[in-house]
C-alpha cells in the first residue's frame, strides 16, 4: 500500500474582494498517495487553478483541512508556505516562466538560491538535470535562443532541482506544438515511472489521459474521480503510440 | 539566500543595461559630485582667502579712519573719504604707543600712468614709509628701498614692482632711469621683490613712492587711508591696539562717552569673521548640493518602482519556487543600494577629479590655492549613497515582497 502524500478534506476556498465574496470550491475531498500521476481537469472557472494553487502551497484555503505527508498545513504563514514550497513542491508553468536575460544553468539553480545548499553543490544538481532532460550542450543559453519544448524541458529541470515531493505542472503542454508537448509528457511519465509524484492541469482530454488518474472539478467540486484504463504513452521522439 | 550573491546578482542586473542604469544613477552621481567638489573647492578658497590674509601677516594690526558700527567696515572702506588719520598720528604711535610695536607703516594709495619715453603704463602707486618692508615682511631684489629721510623729504624716488619694470623695461637696467608719474620726474632706485597676488591685491603690478611724495605731488593731500603696526607676537595684539587707541583718542580730542572716529582692528579678527562667512557659504553651498542627491534618490524610486513592475512575473516566479518575502525585499533593497553606491563611487571619482583640475589651474594663476579632499568628505559620499540606496529603496522593495505570487506569475 502506497503512503499518503495529500489528504484533503472538505476544502473551502473563498475570495473576498471590496465587499464582493466569490466562493471558488465548496467543499473538496482528495487523497493523492506518492507515485500517483494525477491530472485535474475542469473548465476554466471551475476552480482547478484555484485548488492547485492551494495544493501547491501558493494560497491559503478558508476551512477546511489539508495534511501534507500527515502534517497539518492548513493554518500555515506565508513564510512557512514559501519554505513548504522550497522544500516540498516543484512547479511547471504553461507559460515557462523563465528568466530570460539568465542562462539555462542559472534559471534551474534559482529555487536553490533560496536554500543554504553551497554554489558548488547547486551547479552540479543543475548540471545533472539539465543533462537529464537533454539540455546538456545549452547550459549557457539563455532561453529565447530556445525552442519551446527546450523552454519547457528547462523548467522541468527547474521543477526538479530541489528533490520535490511533488511536481505540479499547469498546462505543460498548452503553449507548445503537439510533438513538443507530446517530449514533455514522456519526461513527466518517465518521472513518473522513477518514482515521482506528478499533478498535472490540463483541459485536454488527450493530455490527461497521459496520466494515471483523472479528477475532474466543475463548480468548484469534485464532479469525477477515476483511473484511466487506457493509458496513452508518449515515446521519447514525441510521436504517439500506436 | 546568500548575500553576497545577492549582491552579484545586482552588478550583473545593473551592467547589463549600462546606459539606462547609467542614466538612473545620474542623480546621485552628480549630487555626490557636488557636494565633493563643493567640500573641496569651499575649503580650496577659504585656503586661498586665509593665505591671502597670512600673507600680509597675522600680526598686524591695521587702523583706518572713520567710525564704524559695532563689528561692521569702517566708513572709509566703503568709499567715503575721511581725512581724520594723519602721518602725525602714526608717527605719534611709533613714538609712544606700546613697545610691542615692532614696526609702523602707513600708506595712501592711487592709480596713475607712468611714462617712459614713449610707453606709458597704468599701474597703482602706493605712497607709504621706509618701514614697509619690515611690515610687509617683504625686501627689494635690486637697487634699494627709500629712506625715512626721502619719506618725509617729498623725494622724487620710486621702487618699481616686479611687473611694472617688466613692460616697461622688459630685461634692461633700469636703477638710476627716470620714469615721469602727473608731469614729476621720479628717479628709479630699486625693484621689489616678486610676491604674486596678497592681501587681494598684485603686489607686483604697482610702484613705490614715499608717503610725502604721494600726498603733495601725486594726490593733493594731508591724510593717510591706513596705518598699519607690526606687533611682535600674537598676545601682544590686544595690548598694542588698546594703546593705539588710547594714543589716536587723545590726540584726536575725543571725550570719553564718544566713539572713535577710526577703527583699529587686528588681522586676527578679520580671520575670524571671514571664516565665519566662508563658512556659512560652504554650508549654504552643501546644502544646495544635498538637493540634487534627494532629486537624485526619487529618481532612483521612480526607477526601481517601474522595476518591480516590470519584472512582476519574475517576482511571482521567485516567490513560487520559495522566496520568502524578505528575501524578495532584500533583493529589491540590495539592488537599489547597488545602484546608489556605484553612482556615489562615480561621483567621488568625478567630484575628486574636477577638485584637483580646479586647484591645480589656479595654483597655475599663481593663487595660493590648497587642494584639500578630505576622507571625511568621501567617507560622506559614501554613506550618504548608500543611505539614499536605502531610504528611496525600501518602498519598490516593499511593493515588490507585499505582491502576490498568482496574481504576479499571470501578469503580462
Amino acid at each position: 500500500m502506497s503512503t499518503s502524500l495529500i489528504r484533503i478534506n472538505d476544502l473551502k476556498k473563498q475570495f473576498e474582494n471590496e465587499e464582493v465574496i466569490t466562493k471558488v470550491l465548496h467543499g473538496i475531498d482528495l487523497n493523492i498517495d506518492q507515485g500517483e500521476f494525477v491530472a485535474v481537469m475542469g473548465p476554466s472557472g471551475s476552480g482547478k487553478s484555484t485548488l492547485m494553487n492551494i495544493l501547491g502551497f501558493l494560497d491559503k484555503l478558508s476551512t477546511g483541512t489539508y495534511q501534507f505527508e500527515n502534517q497539518d498545513v492548513s493554518k500555515l504563514e506565508d513564510d512557512e508556505l514559501a519554505e513548504m514550497r522550497s522544500k516540498k513542491i516543484g512547479f511547471i508553468f504553461q507559460s515557462f516562466n523563465l528568466l530570460n536575460r539568465s542562462t539555462t544553468l542559472e534559471n534551474v539553480m534559482l529555487p536553490l538560491f533560496y536554500t543554504d545548499m553551497p554554489k558548488k553543490e547547486r551547479v552540479k544538481r543543475a548540471t545533472e538535470l539539465l543533462t537529464k532532460v537533454g539540455l546538456e550542450h545549452r547550459l549557457d543559453y539563455t532561453p529565447n535562443k530556445l525552442s519551446g519544448g527546450e523552454k519547457q524541458r528547462v523548467a522541468i529541470a527547474r521543477a526538479l532541482v530541489n528533490k520535490p515531493d511533488v511536481v505540479f505542472a499547469d498546462e505543460p503542454t498548452g503553449n507548445l506544438d503537439s510533438k513538443s508537448g507530446l517530449q514533455v509528457m514522456k519526461i513527466l511519465q518517465d518521472l513518473n515511472e522513477d518514482g515521482n509524484t506528478i499533478i498535472l492541469v490540463t483541459h485536454e482530454r488527450y493530455t490527461a489521459e497521459h496520466a494515471k488518474r483523472i479528477v475532474k472539478v466543475r463548480d468548484g467540486l469534485i464532479e469525477e474521480d477515476y483511473r484511466v484504463e487506457k493509458r496513452q504513452w508518449a515515446k521519447q521522439n514525441g510521436e504517439l503510440a500506436k | 539566500m546568500n548575500f553576497v550573491e545577492s549582491i552579484t546578482g545586482s552588478w550583473k542586473i545593473i551592467t547589463r543595461s549600462k546606459v539606462r542604469s547609467f542614466l538612473t544613477m545620474l542623480g546621485i552621481v552628480i549630487g555626490v559630485m557636488a557636494v565633493i567638489i563643493v567640500m573641496s573647492v569651499g575649503a580650496g578658497a577659504q585656503s586661498l582667502i586665509l593665505n591671502q590674509i597670512k600673507s600680509v601677516g597675522s600680526n598686524t594690526v591695521g587702523v583706518m579712519p572713520g567710525a564704524a558700527e559695532e563689528d561692521g567696515p569702517p566708513a572709509s572702506v566703503m568709499g567715503i573719504v575721511i581725512t581724520t588719520l594723519t602721518y602725525e598720528d602714526g608717527k605719534e604711535i611709533e613714538k609712544k604707543g606700546c613697545d610691542c610695536i615692532e614696526a609702523l607703516t602707513m600708506y595712501v594709495s592711487g592709480n596713475e600712468t607712468i611714462t617712459l619715453e614713449d610707453t606709458t603704463v597704468n599701474t597703482t602707486f602706493t605712497g607709504t614709509t621706509a618701514s614697509y618692508l619690515d611690515v610687509e615682511d617683504t625686501s627689494v631684489e635690486e637697487g634699494r628701498f627709500f629712506s625715512e629721510d626721502e619719506e618725509k623729504g617729498v623725494a622724487r624716488v620710486v621702487v618699481l614692482g616686479d611687473e611694472v619694470k617688466e613692460k616697461l623695461f622688459g630685461d634692461q637696467d633700469v636703477i638710476g632711469r627716470k620714469i615721469r608719474m602727473k608731469k614729476v620726474n621720479f628717479t628709479i632706485i630699486g625693484i621689489m621683490k616678486k610676491r604674486g597676488i596678497s592681501g587681494f591685491q598684485n603686489q607686483d603690478d604697482q610702484v613705490f613712492i614715499p608717503i610725502s611724495t604721494a600726498q603733495k605731488l601725486l594726490l593733493g593731500i594731508d591724510h593717510v587711508s591706513m596705518v598699519r603696526a607690526k606687533v611682535d607676537m600674537a598676545e601682544n595684539v590686544d595690548k598694542a591696539m588698546e594703546s593705539m587707541r588710547i594714543i589716536l583718542r587723545d590726540r584726536h580730542d575725543i571725550d570719553s562717552d564718544e566713539k572713535d572716529d577710526f577703527v583699529v582692528r587686528s588681522m586676527a579678527q578679520g580671520l575670524e569673521a571671514l571664516g565665519t562667512v566662508t563658512n556659512a557659504l560652504k554650508f549654504f553651498l552643501v546644502a544646495i548640493s544635498a538637493i540634487a542627491l534627494v532629486v537624485g534618490g526619487f529618481g532612483i524610486m521612480n526607477i526601481m518602482l517601474a522595476t518591480v513592475q516590470e519584472r512582476t512575473r519574475e517576482i511571482g516566479l521567485r516567490k513560487a519556487v520559495g522566496a520568502k518575502s524578505r528575501d524578495i525585499t532584500l533583493q529589491f533593497l540590495v539592488e537599489s543600494v547597488v545602484i546608489t553606491f556605484v553612482g556615489g563611487v562615480l561621483g567621488i571619482i568625478f567630484g575628486v577629479l574636477i577638485s584637483v583640475l580646479v586647484a591645480y589651474v589656479a595654483q597655475k594663476m599663481g593663487y595660493k590655492w590648497d587642494l584639500v579632499v578630505t576622507l571625511s568628505s568621501i567617507l560622506l559620499g559614501c554613506g550618504v549613497s548608500i543611505g539614499i540606496g536605502l531610504v528611496f529603496g525600501i518602498i519598490p522593495a516593499r511593493r515588490a515582497s507585499k505582491l502576490n505570487a498568482i496574481e504576479a506569475l499571470r501578469y503580462e
